[in-house]
């Protein structure tokens, strides 16, 4: 195997699959990413056998052919080197030269018959969807998503397409058991012949944390789809693949309060809240980042104390007419949420300081978040 | 009535194990009752003062207080009930005071410097919070007033039971000087013994000139303040409680065991009782500890963290169980077994089990009104893995 391809063309590929490769050194041919040489250029593969990732890039090949490298110490290396070409070529028991001008390196590689193979993924049935509204939709609930959570099922990102004859709608849903967020979105679709149908599939979140990197490039529109355990994810070159993860989603609808009176909302201004959080929150407890919340006609109290260092508070006006409510939030849980919100005011609903709240974007309604109150 | 420059106010329910056991029983009133564990190994938690002419204290092995009074009737502990009788009686102090720091489940104090003026008469004051405790919960204490912590500590244990005490501001030290010396704090049995040896016994004579040398060498640059504390002077303020951080229950088997199965049930017993006093405060453990001794008294423990606070006790004990049997090692016999949960938090209600939070919420109201025996999880031993869908 032999080729010449452009520093960053290669840097752009090593970039992309360094969140793949498994970074627990447990099979060695895991932390290595395939290189496949072919006349149209060369194939970059990643995976950590739940989450598969490749793409085609543009290189000049002498000699077809494959290897497998480390993903980290050829990014290391490839970083260093300047703009230009380089040279890649693979000798006999696995070693690669890596030439860029006077620098010369040689890599230990693995044999290309010992990578595991992507799963075969048939191009027919992928829905075409928007790039920016996925991204928008990802950014807007992986947040909510379980980290290592003991339930298993919580740590993965739900999603569920529904097509149907006029329209798709893309409907994604995150949740820690705590806070939960839903972002929904509907796309023109050209029609199908067939009757609405939809699809329910739970991705781990490091595949969601992936799709959403490579939305962030920008340019071409994705497609995706489902098998019985699979999902694909094909944008401009690149196939993300990722295995499902099974068991039963918990029944969120359920837990999403109703809309309520008048009196039970509140709305703040989206940026002063959160400013008010943040420095509040310097004094809160470190593990539960503890804030109190106070409702009263016309404005929002935020409060909060530490034993060991003292204690904030701070008023912002607020819309609210109802009577006076007190409750408590993790402040890093409201932080998570406004973070992700646009516009300049933030709705909340509560029913009684012990009962989900219930925030929405004014005027946006493809998003809901459901907050959990703590003791104060 | 002159105005105190400090006045702390020192209350200690006396007996109050034993005294909450003639509660739930009044068949007990008045008997040599002791709380404890069983023979061999058992020790006493406290017992009544009619136990107490036999000798019976507590911190004594349970077959020694037996053989002094082979009448004691033993009583078990009864946790749910001691806190319980703990709440109301904060509830009273909380009333009265601004600021109380309750330094164990029967012990507090209250500076109560600015309450002067409202009650100018210690003594008016000490019997009006008494009488407000023993209706309250129905137990005695004794109430001691003086100008500082120590003084108001001292004089408590020497009006005890059910006695009540000011030292006057200016008295402190003559109140003070025929007490015996390890009654200071920070005298303890090995200070008390070398004390002894050079004949200090009583506080007033560490003031003594002549033994001034030889207290010198004991105790060196404290000297001055040890004296300061025998004079009845200390500036320690009353600091309102800390939150709790931990919460734990140990105990020492009967007999050295070697037997998984009763290791996991008695840590699992504990875990019940702990993970209800959490909910009880709207808290959730964020670690456990769990600890065995083993019959050399050697120490093994085990530290780990919830992957999230928690305090419902069948999710909690995949983890601690797991923990024991990776502590455990085969053909080691255990004295003693214990766990603690600690980084304690509020607790954050989930989304998706408030139908298990409320059935939890019910388990407890029932527990708090007839006693952990009334209510309990069923088949929580072996099949607590909650539904995992995988």
């Amino acid at each position: 195997m032999k080729l010449r391809i452009a520093r960053d063309e290669m840097l752009t590929a090593l970039q992309r699959v360094q969140g793949v490769v498994e970074k627990r050194n447990t099979m060695p041919q895991l932390s290595n990413i395939l290189l496949e040489a072919k006349p149209e250029g060369v194939d970059v593969t990643a995976t950590d056998l739940e989450i598969g990732m490749r793409g085609l890039y543009k290189a000049t090949v002498q000699d077809p052919g494959s290897i497998t490298l480390s993903a980290r110490k050829l990014f290391e290396i490839l970083k260093e080197l300047p703009e230009g070409e380089i040279e890649l070529s693979v000798t006999e028991n696995n070693w690669a030269t890596i030439r860029s001008g006077k620098s010369q390196f040689k890599v230990v590689g693995l044999p290309s018959t010992e990578y595991p193979a992507l799963p075969s993924i048939e191009r027919e049935g992928l829905t075409p969807v928007t790039g920016s509204g996925l991204l928008e939709l990802i950014r807007k609930t992986l947040f909510a998503v379980g980290d290592n959570d003991a339930r298993y099922i919580l740590n993965g990102l739900l999603v569920t397409l529904i097509t149907a004859e006029k329209k798709t709608t893309l409907r994604l849903v995150g949740t820690d058991g705590h806070r939960l967020a839903l972002a929904e979105q509907d796309t023109p679709a050209a029609g199908g012949k067939e009757g609405p149908k939809e699809i329910k599939a739970i991705i781990p979140k490091k595949a969601a944390h992936e799709m959403k990197r490579l939305l962030e490039e920008g340019d071409g529109e994705p497609l995706i789809g489902f098998t019985k355990n699979l999902m694909i994810f094909r944008k401009s070159g690149l196939l993300l693949t990722s295995r499902l993860m099974e068991g039963n989603y918990p029944n969120y609808q359920q837990v999403i309060p109703k809309e309520k009176d008048q009196d039970k909302k509140v709305s703040v201004a989206r940026t002063e809240l959160e400013g008010a959080l943040r420095r509040v929150s310097v004094l809160s407890r470190d593990k539960t980042n503890a804030v109190k919340v106070t409702l009263s006609v016309g404005k929002m109290t935020l409060y909060t104390s530490n034993p060991d260092f003292g204690e904030a508070t701070e008023e912002l006006a607020a819309q609210y007419k109802g009577e006076t409510l007190t409750t408590g939030f993790n402040a890093r849980y409201l932080l998570d949420v406004l973070g992700v919100m646009d516009g300049d005011a933030v709705a909340m609903q509560m029913d009684n300081p012990l009962s989900p709240c219930l925030i929405r974007e004014p005027g946006n309604a493809g998003f809901t978040c459901v907050v959990m109150p703590i003791k104060v | 009535m002159a105005r105190w420059p400090r006045q702390i106010l020192f209350g200690d329910v006396d007996a109050m194990f034993a005294a909450a056991a003639a509660l739930a029983d009044p068949s007990l009133a008045g008997k040599p009752v002791a709380v404890g564990g069983r023979p061999p190994r058992g020790i006493i938690a406290a017992a009544s003062y009619a136990a107490r002419p036999y000798g019976v204290r507590s911190a004594m092995p349970t077959a020694r207080a037996l053989a002094l009074c082979p009448h004691l009737v033993l009583v078990p502990p009864d946790r749910p009930l001691y806190q319980r009788l703990h709440e109301q009686m904060r509830r009273v102090t909380d009333r009265f005071f601004p600021a109380v720091e309750w330094t164990s489940i029967d012990e507090f104090y209250a500076d109560t410097t600015d309450l002067q003026t409202l009650h100018p008469d210690p003594m008016r004051l000490g019997q009006r919070v008494k009488d407000a405790i023993t209706e309250a919960t129905g137990l005695r204490c004794t109430i001691a007033i003086a100008t500082s912590k120590p003084v108001a500590k001292i004089a408590a244990d020497a009006h005890k039971p059910d006695g009540l005490a000011a030292i006057e501001p200016g008295a402190e030290a003559a109140f003070l000087a025929p007490r015996p010396a390890a009654s200071l704090p920070g005298i303890g049995p090995k200070t008390a013994e070398s004390l002894d040896r050079i004949g200090v016994r009583r506080i007033g004579d560490l003031l003594e000139p002549r033994l001034e040398p030889l207290l010198r060498r004991l105790w060196g640059t404290r000297l001055p303040l040890m004296q300061a504390l025998a004079r009845g002077l200390d500036e320690e303020p009353v600091v309102p409680d800390r939150e709790r951080k931990s919460l734990g229950h140990e105990t020492t088997f009967d007999h050295d065991t070697n037997d998984l199965g009763f290791l996991e049930q008695t840590l699992r017993g504990f875990l019940a009782e702990l993970a209800h006093d959490l909910r009880l405060d709207g808290l959730a453990a964020g670690s456990f500890t769990v600890k065995l001794k083993d019959a050399s008294h050697r120490l093994a423990t085990k530290q780990h963290r919830f992957p999230a606070p928690l305090n419902d006790d069948p999710a909690m004990w995949r983890e601690i169980r797991e923990a024991l049997r990776g502590l455990v090692s085969p053909r080691t016999e255990y004295r003693l077994a214990g766990v603690t949960l600690g980084d304690l938090a509020p607790a954050a209600e989930g989304l998706f089990d408030r139908r298990r939070g409320k059935a939890l919420a019910a388990m407890d109201a029932i527990i708090e009104k007839h006693g952990a025996r009334a209510i309990r999880l069923g088949g929580t031993s072996e099949d607590a893995e909650p539904p995992r869908a995988r």
